[in-house]
């Protein structure tokens, strides 16, 4: 038994993309220290387990990597197989957090009660929408240099779904994440670049309108503006922003060490486990640190777009390129908002931030890529 | 291979871009933790860091055997958090603070349940011990802050003396005002960095400076003799129904203080409640025309002048005009020969202001200023008054007459105790002193005070020969009699004045004093008793001697001063016609 199994499994970890695979549980392990150092205080001041989160958190990771050697064993027939049932799932998920199944955590309805687990289907629509995309863009049976106009429309329509239901929870942050990733994968299809400028120029009126005719929400127009200066109410909307850049800000070159950050043991930043836990880095760990996060999350960028140009198939170029400009959008929309170069809009820091949806539909994503990068070295 | 829109370049392009957007990020990480980090630290740092005083414990003040008359103890004040405290916890935790604070279990968990506030104070005054206990159950949000209480055991023991600290513990009064910086130390500092709930961040760095304890402030009062004339002079002043009273026992050598007490005399744990005129000190700092106590001045001035010797006879008449006035004796009688001395020991007026009359304003007013009339007594008091002694040529006709026997002339109880001292000193005044030293800060040794400042008013032969008449008052045909202790020489003068009463504008009322020392001719201790305003009875000799006597009788025994054993040599009072 053990004998038959030996062969493939040699072979499969042949083709595993160790250096992606190396840079995800770095980052992974990483998180969880992070997670350890935000939630440790309140959890000591509580009375409670400090290692309540991180436990937590070790479970999501491995639950994660489950995921993702499940889905990075996968061939393509079979993630393509998956792709419809995964993509129906999740928008019927975000429809259900709109019920009373739903519920509120910081004004966003954005999660769904699932025994004792919370899922946010939010976090996993971003895959599904990457391979739903994938799938319609990447048909090509006349082998075509770029999608045909159907299948662009076909492609707008199904981004539109999920990300109507994600605008009513509402959710800015994830909205903004897979509006930049289905443009990406326009974009990485071929698509014409006057039928881009033409979709840029729709965003844009979109953006004004919603604007202009006031259909964000207050929070979110105030958060807007907040960006803007940070510092007209850094007790009240500006609080996140300026807690975060102070906490970042006084970790200097080298950190105070981990669990010793004094911003983070006061608790000064909210959220600080989840959407802002880069604060801990930045603080605990320093310049130091907080390069060492990018540089990991680069180096799973630059390993993906290697994948996706190496791919043999429209098909896997696509999810892999999908994958590439969700990390980066949501990288940079993160990190950024923790330093002052982009509003505070609620995104996890990807494999770092604790959140079992946001941290399995990543290793997901990881899968998908290595699934990709091994389908490739089979063919060569 | 297939190709789609020339993806290769479009994902180079975008490699390049992602790679850009990092940079941007690590950019403005370097400028943030690099180029501002001192900012950001300096600003994390005020909103996180609190200061916080750690109070010194202030320094006992101790009686001369170091009886503590002051001190401080430390007591804890328990609170608790509400909102710390879950829901199903809240009836245990209150049974447990009720059982071990010893207060209504219902008051706290009354407390306990307002949860929407952070703050509850639970009980104050908590033994150390018993707040150790409730901290060790490790109720979260139950708290402990220890605080200082300054606690005075004689409760009224000396109350006016040493005086009070106010709600924050700084001296207001007394000596607690006057050696407060001494008794205060040094607080300590500490900072503690606080979360943004208010509480402690754990595993912070703190920074402490620790508090300097003050230092014990060792006085020269002896408790038991400071009890037995506070006791005395309480009586008394009860018994005759008079307005106040005083009493002041000092040692002849050193000008120490042995006692100084007041009636009514200040309760120092409810000082709060006592009148503001029932704070002072007032042996030292009420004035009052003393009356024939002054007479011992008149002698010196007159003895020194070589104007008299104690054997000089004069023809005293029962009155004596003075410019405007008609001076009289305290009682009438026929016109009679007294020596000199008996006219001291008999205290009579006319005689005296004859003997002034010989010696002129001038010398009699240096010899007030001499014996320290005027001037403050230098005793470390803060309170302490200089008196009224308005100079020689600003005097009235008839104020260079009554001066001469004590009115016209303001001073303390304490001036008064002073010249007697100086006389039982062979002339010689020994500062009054109420300070015998201050605890080293080190070692924690008293230091003793450097000793009183010793000036010769007047010689030695002058100084015996007052002490003679002033032994002959005490006798059977002097006016303080009662003031004699069996076995003792007892020299003293009795004083009757008439006192000078703001309220009606003029004389009403008595001030009846008695003042001496012991033995008469090798003294030790002086004492001195006055009444104001006494309504039964009034003079020196009737109700102010007997203080003294009692007074006296303890502070011999107290300090084991033995009686010299000798018998006091005759003193010629009248002569014959």
């Amino acid at each position: 038994m053990t004998a038959i199994l030996a062969a493939p499994l040699r072979a499969a970890r042949r083709r595993m993309d160790w250096p992606l695979l190396s840079a995800v549980t770095a980052l992974s392990l990483i998180g969880l220290l992070l997670v350890w150092s935000a939630t440790r205080p309140r959890l000591l001041a509580a009375g409670e387990d400090p290692q309540t989160y991180v436990k937590r958190q070790l479970a999501n990771v491995l639950v994660g990597l489950a995921v993702l050697t499940a889905v990075a064993l996968a061939d393509h027939g079979t993630l393509r197989a998956w792709t419809p049932p995964a993509y129906v799932a999740s928008c019927l998920g975000l429809a259900a957090v709109l019920t009373p199944l739903g519920k509120t955590v910081n004004g966003s309805r954005s999660w769904i009660g699932v025994g004792p687990l919370d899922v946010q289907p939010s976090e996993l629509a971003k895959v599904a929408l990457v391979l739903g995309l994938a799938t319609l863009l990447g048909d090509r049976p006349g082998g075509e240099r770029a999608p045909r106009g159907a299948q662009v429309a076909l492609a707008l329509a199904a981004t539109a779904a999920p990300l109507g239901l994600i605008m009513l929870q509402p959710d800015l942050g994830t909205a903004v994440i897979m509006v930049v990733t289905a443009f990406g994968m326009l974009v990485v299809a071929g698509v014409r670049w006057r039928w881009l400028a033409l979709l840029v120029a729709a965003g844009a009126a979109a953006a004004a309108s919603a604007w202009f005719l006031g259909l964000l929400r207050p929070h979110q127009v105030q958060r807007l503006l907040t960006f803007a200066d940070p510092m007209a109410d850094p007790q009240g909307a500006g609080y996140n922003a300026v807690q975060a850049l102070v906490t970042v800000g006084s970790g200097g070159l080298g950190g105070h060490g981990l669990f010793r950050g004094d911003q983070t043991g006061g608790r000064f930043v909210p959220e600080q486990h989840t959407d802002f836990v880069f604060t801990v880095a930045g603080e605990e760990l320093g310049f130091a640190g907080a390069a060492l996060v990018l540089l990991l999350l680069w180096w799973v960028l630059w390993r993906a777009l290697g994948i996706a140009s190496r791919a043999v198939t429209p098909y896997g170029t696509l999810a892999a390129a999908g994958i590439v400009c969700w990390f980066a959008a949501q990288t940079f929309v993160n990190v950024g908002m923790t330093i002052g170069l982009a509003p505070v809009v609620g995104v996890p820091l990807p494999f770092v931030s604790y959140g079992g949806s946001s941290v399995v539909a990543c290793m997901a994503a990881a899968g998908v890529l290595i699934s990709v990068h091994r389908q490739t070295a089979r063919r060569l | 291979m297939l190709r789609l829109g020339n993806p290769r370049r479009r994902i180079s392009i975008g490699l390049i871009g992602m790679t850009f957007v990092l940079s941007i990020l690590a950019g403005r990480l370097v400028q943030l933790q690099g180029l501002d980090s001192k900012v950001y630290e300096a600003r994390a740092a005020q909103q996180r860091v609190q200061p916080e005083v750690l109070p010194a414990r202030r320094g006992s003040i101790t009686d001369v055997n170091g009886h503590e008359l002051a001190v401080t103890v430390e007591a804890r004040e328990v609170s608790a958090d509400p909102a710390l405290i879950s829901a199903e916890k809240r009836a245990q935790v209150a049974a447990t603070l009720a059982k071990e604070l010893g207060r209504p279990q219902e008051q706290i968990a009354a407390k306990l349940a307002m949860t929407g506030t952070r703050y509850q104070l639970i009980a104050k005054d908590v033994d150390p011990v018993v707040a150790e206990r409730v901290l060790d159950h490790e109720f979260p949000g139950v708290t402990s802050k220890p605080q200082y209480r300054r606690l005075y055991p004689g409760d009224d023991l000396a109350g006016s003396l040493i005086g009070f600290v106010g709600f924050d513990g700084d001296g207001l009064a007394g000596l607690e005002r006057k050696y407060d910086k001494v008794l205060a130390g040094r607080d300590g500092k500490q900072s503690i960095e606080i979360g943004r709930d208010g509480k402690r961040i754990p595993m912070t760095r703190d920074t402490r400076q620790a508090p300097v304890p003050g230092r014990e402030v060792r006085l020269t009062i002896d408790r038991d003799i400071q009890w037995a004339a506070q006791r005395a002079i309480a009586q008394e002043v009860a018994k005759t129904g008079a307005r106040s009273g005083s009493a002041i026992v000092m040692d002849v050598r050193t000008g120490h203080i042995l006692a100084m007490a007041n009636a009514p005399e200040l309760n120092l744990n409810a000082w709060q409640e006592a009148a503001p005129e029932d704070r002072i000190n007032r042996a030292a700092a009420e004035v009052f025309e003393p009356g024939s106590t002054n007479k011992v001045i008149t002698a010196a001035a007159a003895l020194e002048a070589g104007a008299v010797t104690p054997g000089t006879v004069f023809r005293v008449k029962d009155n004596i005009r003075c410019a405007d006035q008609v001076l009289r004796d305290a009682h009438p009688h026929e016109p009679e020969n007294l020596t000199f001395s008996g006219i001291v020991a008999t205290s009579s007026n006319v005689g005296t202001i004859m003997a002034a009359q010989k010696v002129g304003d001038e010398k009699l007013y240096n010899m007030l200023k001499a014996f320290g009339f005027g001037s403050k007594p230098g005793s470390g008091l803060e309170t302490e008054e200089a008196g009224l002694l308005p100079s020689w040529s600003q005097w009235s006709g008839s104020q260079s007459c009554t001066v001469a026997y004590g009115q016209g002339v303001s001073v303390t109880a304490l001036q008064m105790a002073s010249v007697y001292q100086t006389i039982a000193n062979g002339g010689v005044r020994v500062a009054p002193q109420i300070v015998a030293g201050v605890a080293d800060e080190e070692t924690k040794k008293i230091v003793p005070s450097p000793p009183g400042k010793r000036t010769r008013v007047i010689s030695a032969t002058t100084a015996k020969q007052i002490a003679g008449m002033l032994e002959a008052a005490v006798g059977a045909e002097g006016t303080g009699n009662l003031a004699a202790i069996e076995g003792y020489r007892v020299a003293g003068k009795t004083g009757t004045a008439m006192r000078y009463d703001e309220k009606c504008q003029g004389y009403c009322g008595y001030t009846a004093t008695f003042v001496g020392f012991t033995p008469a001719d090798a003294p030790r201790l002086v004492a001195l008793a006055v009444i104001q305003d006494p309504q039964k009875g009034h003079y020196g000799g009737q109700i102010a001697a007997p203080v003294f006597r009692d007074v006296m009788t303890f502070a011999l025994k107290s300090r084991k001063i033995p009686p010299t054993g000798t018998t006091p040599p005759p003193v010629r009072i009248r002569a014959g016609e």
